[in-house]
């Protein structure tokens, strides 16, 4: 083994900052049934710090069959300290407990939930949901709620608002090289570089970013502006084609021209990003504020002061000869860090500190890819759905949409008439779907009574592999999570977000 | 549960009869690793009893983080034997059986003794010889129909950090490992003149260190990937030449990430995968409902995505299309041009292929003495061949690969 370390893997994704928010976490689990385990188990192993699992249930032969962390010799024993006990014997690095108490005792103390970094609330009855759902709303508190039944499970995320500075977009490239304004230390460079008389292997090494501010510039000299509509764009991808001497074999040549769509725009930050350093908490900010929105107002009194954006410092591999490629990066990470510094010092007015905490370099080092997610509140959801976010002409997600609501009227049914349903329950289960905002479709609702409240152990699997992935991203304030309900439906093996 | 409308038309109500099927059904489980762990404890709690499983490896302090069948004290044990051991202590009435060698020791009588096969397996070379010999198991009638009872299904996970798919291979009848070769995007490599001459990533200097600098100190020693202090060597090398160019960011665990090609592995998305994997055995098994079709992939690093797709069969796929590979070759072209298209283009993408034709062996890879008294013709062109009789116009050739388990047919169209 070439290293020690058992978090390597997981490091590689959310770095050493991730592993401490995980490390320092506390959990709050409610409920030990299959699902709870599954999702609590991929919590434990990448190193949460500490969890309690709050139920009151004994141990049955029903158990064996869905979950992982009880044993025959375990039966009529509390359940929640059975799962606790195996549980911890997956990693030493966490703490856990167990609480043996009714899940409805508990939700009648909401001061009980104050220590928790995140709730989890798994198989919970209709009413407890709701219950939970406020209490969580009220203080302020992360929380996720999962169900399994049958074939078909979902998960829900609240919480007021959650923040991210490193998210990490897995599905574009950033690029911020300010082409069509260049820096003055940027411009000085490009132009102490001769094109002229030097040799083919040093002509075909000048990294593209210097050709495109050298050919913006004799461009917008000759034709007094630069490239505004598709015809001159063209052209000037032309004129830096011409310029190369074998434009087939010099990469960088063929970079400059696919990459030359970044001089033609001028430098500004996404609207997502912009309504953020534009939100009421950002203008508002002050030393009582989270560092999040200090910062974004520091950014944004930085900006209207200088009238751009700080430089992120962002920068990828290219065509290049070693020295001009490090030179480059260094003339890119002094400008960043002159930004930085300004924006740093604007951050310590605001807070009335001279401390320098990583937190504002991160944000203006990801200012592109901020993001700000309010979550609409269980209760609002239970008053009625959000059924415009859902496309009718998705067939997907509609027919997701009927799935769910399949699901609340089966809860719905069960807390009503304190029973399972049967088949001739069918028509009654429509109709409640109908006061949900949709009726189902009958084939969903026979398969909804068929499920009943069978708990099949490799949905729930599922079900606590996509939240605890949540569940990080929650804790780790990184990637993106969900908003804010995800159903898995393992009768046609879809699974779509909605918005509810 | 009760009878539906939603399940297929063979589906037979009550708890009796999916306990039934997956009491007898006999499942193997190729990998315990990361998808492994999750799959043993997924089919054994979804009913399955009669279990085997196959992994080479040994338990490593870095498979911890989610390999939740193993302790710190199980390091260096075999991965099947203490996950097989585990099961059976946690799950009563379950037997799972360990085996420790290569899937490829194993013959077409072992794989068919089994009702599924379910795969969680970390490369691609294991994967595409167990596609080709589940293929080479079924059995056509006279009237070129698929003798059904030759057929096992192969339900195949993968995962590398948030993202993941899993997928259902029915031999003949769905798409095949080999039909989507074209998708598997290959390891990123820099070219030797950008790490030699003008390096600018540390990734450069430590690609460096381990191919070039290894090589000149220590001609007679591979590089032992798991030694601690051949990766310091290495680590120590990439950071002087990182230092000498100026070059930031050289970490001995970028080091360790760079060379031993590290994918980022989480516990969660093997366990939704596996789940997804398992989910898909338990309707095979038991008609609860109709399986996949075919493929599932789920991407949670930005929000969640996923997408259930039909993968299409390749008509000239070399595994499940039954046809020949056909090559139009120069007569003027060499042995080696041809061999190397075999390797090289992503169609065929073999990694050592050994030819033969009705005169004999054409050349062979292996071992060294074969390989010596066959590789002069590896310059000699086809014309050459034909007229040295090599090789006669007109005759197939049969080609082996360590990617496939039996031979393929090879036409080769001189022009
Ligand atoms: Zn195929």
């Amino acid at each position: 083994m070439a290293t020690d370390n058992k978090y390597d893997r997981q490091l590689r994704l959310w770095g050493s900052e991730g592993q401490h928010l995980l490390n320092t976490s506390r959990v709050c689990m409610l409920g030990s049934s299959g699902l709870s385990s599954e999702s609590l188990k991929n919590l434990v192993l990448p190193g949460i710090g500490f969890f309690t699992i709050v139920d009151d249930t004994l141990v049955t032969e029903r158990d064996l069959g869905e979950n992982f962390f009880v044993t025959q010799s375990d039966l009529g024993k509390p359940r929640a300290d059975v799962v606790k006990t195996y549980l911890l014997e997956l990693n030493p690095d966490v703490q856990g407990e167990s609480l043996i108490q009714s899940i409805p005792s508990v939700l009648s103390n909401p001061s009980f939930f104050q220590t928790y970094s995140l709730i989890i609330a798994c198989q919970l009855s209709f009413s407890e949901i709701r219950t939970l759902g406020a209490i969580c709303e009220q203080n302020n508190k992360k929380l996720i709620v999962a169900k399994s039944n049958g074939l078909l499970g979902y998960l829900r995320i609240y919480c007021k608002e959650h923040l991210v500075i490193e998210s990490k977009p897995s599905d574009k490239e950033i690029y911020d090289l300010r082409l069509y304004e260049p820096f003055p230390e940027l411009l000085a460079y490009a132009e102490s570089i001769s094109l002229d008389g030097i040799q083919d292997i040093y002509h075909s090494h000048i990294p593209f970013i210097v050709l495109l501010v050298k050919f913006l510039k004799e461009w917008t000299e000759t034709h007094g502006t630069k490239p505004r509509n598709m015809e001159e764009k063209t052209r000037f991808k032309d004129f830096v084609k011409g310029k190369s001497r074998d434009f087939f074999a010099q990469l960088n040549f063929q970079e400059a021209v696919s990459k030359a769509y970044l001089c033609f725009l001028e430098e500004k930050l996404p609207s997502e990003v912009m309504d953020i350093l534009n939100d009421e908490k950002s203008v508002n900010a002050d030393v009582n504020s989270e560092d999040f929105w200090i910062c974004a107002k520091a950014v944004k009194e930085f900006m209207d002061r200088n009238q751009t954006v700080p430089l992120s410092g962002i920068f990828s591999d290219m065509t290049s000869d070693t020295n001009s490629y490090i030179t480059l990066q260094n003339i890119y990470k002094n400008r960043a860090d002159c930004d930085y510094i300004e924006v740093l010092q604007n951050y310590q007015r605001i807070k009335g500190t001279n401390q320098e905490p990583e937190i504002v370099r991160q944000f203006c080092k990801n200012l592109q890819t901020l993001e700000v997610t309010r979550f609409r509140s269980l209760e609002s959801e239970f008053l009625s759905i959000n059924a415009e976010s859902i496309d009718e002409d998705e067939f997907e997600e509609s027919k997701s949409l009927e799935w769910y609501l399949a699901l609340r009227a089966l809860d719905w049914f069960i807390q009503d008439q304190n029973r399972e349903p049967t088949q001739d329950d069918k028509e009654t289960l429509i109709k409640h779907t109908e006061t949900l905002g949709k009726s189902i479709a009958s084939e969903i609702a026979e398969e909804i009574i068929r499920f009943g409240k069978s708990e099949l152990h490799c949905i729930s699997a599922f079900i606590g592999g996509a939240l605890s992935q949540e569940a990080v991203k929650l804790i780790t304030h990184q990637y993106t999570p969900i908003n804010n309900t995800f159903l898995f439906n393992s009768v046609h093996t879809t699974a779509v977000v909605l918005n509810l | 549960m009760n009878t539906s409308s939603l399940s297929p038309k063979d589906f037979i109500p009550g708890e009796d009869t999916m306990s039934m099927l997956t009491e007898y059904a006999r499942v193997l489980v190729i990998g315990a690793g990361g998808l492994g762990c999750e799959i043993l404890k997924d089919i054994a709690l979804s009913g399955f009893k009669d279990i085997e499983v196959i992994d080479l490896d040994t338990i490593d302090i870095t498979n911890l983080n989610r390999q939740f069948l193993f302790r710190k004290e199980n390091v260096g044990e075999y991965k099947a034997e203490v996950a097989a051991r585990f099961i059976q202590s946690r799950v009563l009435g379950c037997k799972v059986k360990a085996h420790t060698q290569p899937i490829q020791d194993f013959d077409e009588d072992f794989y068919s003794s089994f009702h599924i096969i379910i795969a969680g397996l970390d490369n691609i070379e294991a994967r595409r010889w167990l596609n080709s010999m589940l293929h080479s198991m079924v059995k056509f009638d006279e009237n070129g129909e698929i003798l059904p009872e030759t057929v096992r299904p192969l339900i195949d996970g993968g995962t590398e950090g948030f993202k993941g798919q899993a997928r259902l291979i029915i031999p003949f009848k769905t798409a095949c490992f080999e039909c989507t070769m074209k998708m598997v995007t290959p390891q990123q490599r820099f070219p030797l003149c950008t790490i030699a001459e003008t390096p600018r990533l540390p990734e450069h200097c430590i690609t460096y260190a381990q191919i070039i600098e290894w090589e000149k100190a220590f001609p007679e020693k591979k590089l032992d990937k798991d030694s601690p202090e051949d990766m310091n060597w290495v680590y120590q090398k990439a950071l002087d030449r990182a230092n000498h160019y100026g070059i930031e960011g050289v970490t001995y665990m970028k080091t360790i990430g760079v060379v031993k090609n590290v994918i980022p592995a989480i516990a969660s998305t093997n366990a939704l995968i596996s789940a997804a994997c398992v989910a898909e055995a338990l309707k095979v098994a038991t008609y609860l409902s109709n399986p996949m079709d075919n493929y599932f992939m789920y991407m949670g690093q930005t929000g969640i995505h996923t997408a259930t797709i039909q993968i299409e069969k390749d008509h000239e796929c070399l595994v499940c299309s039954k046809k020949p590979i056909n090559l139009t070759v120069s007569r003027n072209s060499k042995l080696r041009e041809m061999i190397d298209l075999l390797k090289e283009n992503k169609k065929y993408n073999m990694i050592s292929p050994a030819i033969s034709g009705m005169l004999g062996p054409l050349y062979m890879p292996k071992p060294p003495v074969l390989e010596e008294k066959h590789r002069f013709k590896l310059d000699l062109t086809f014309a050459e061949l034909i007229d040295k009789n090599y090789f006669r116009d007109g005759d197939g050739l049969i080609v082996t690969d360590p990617s496939f388990n039996s031979s393929l047919t090879l036409i080769v169209n001189l022009v």
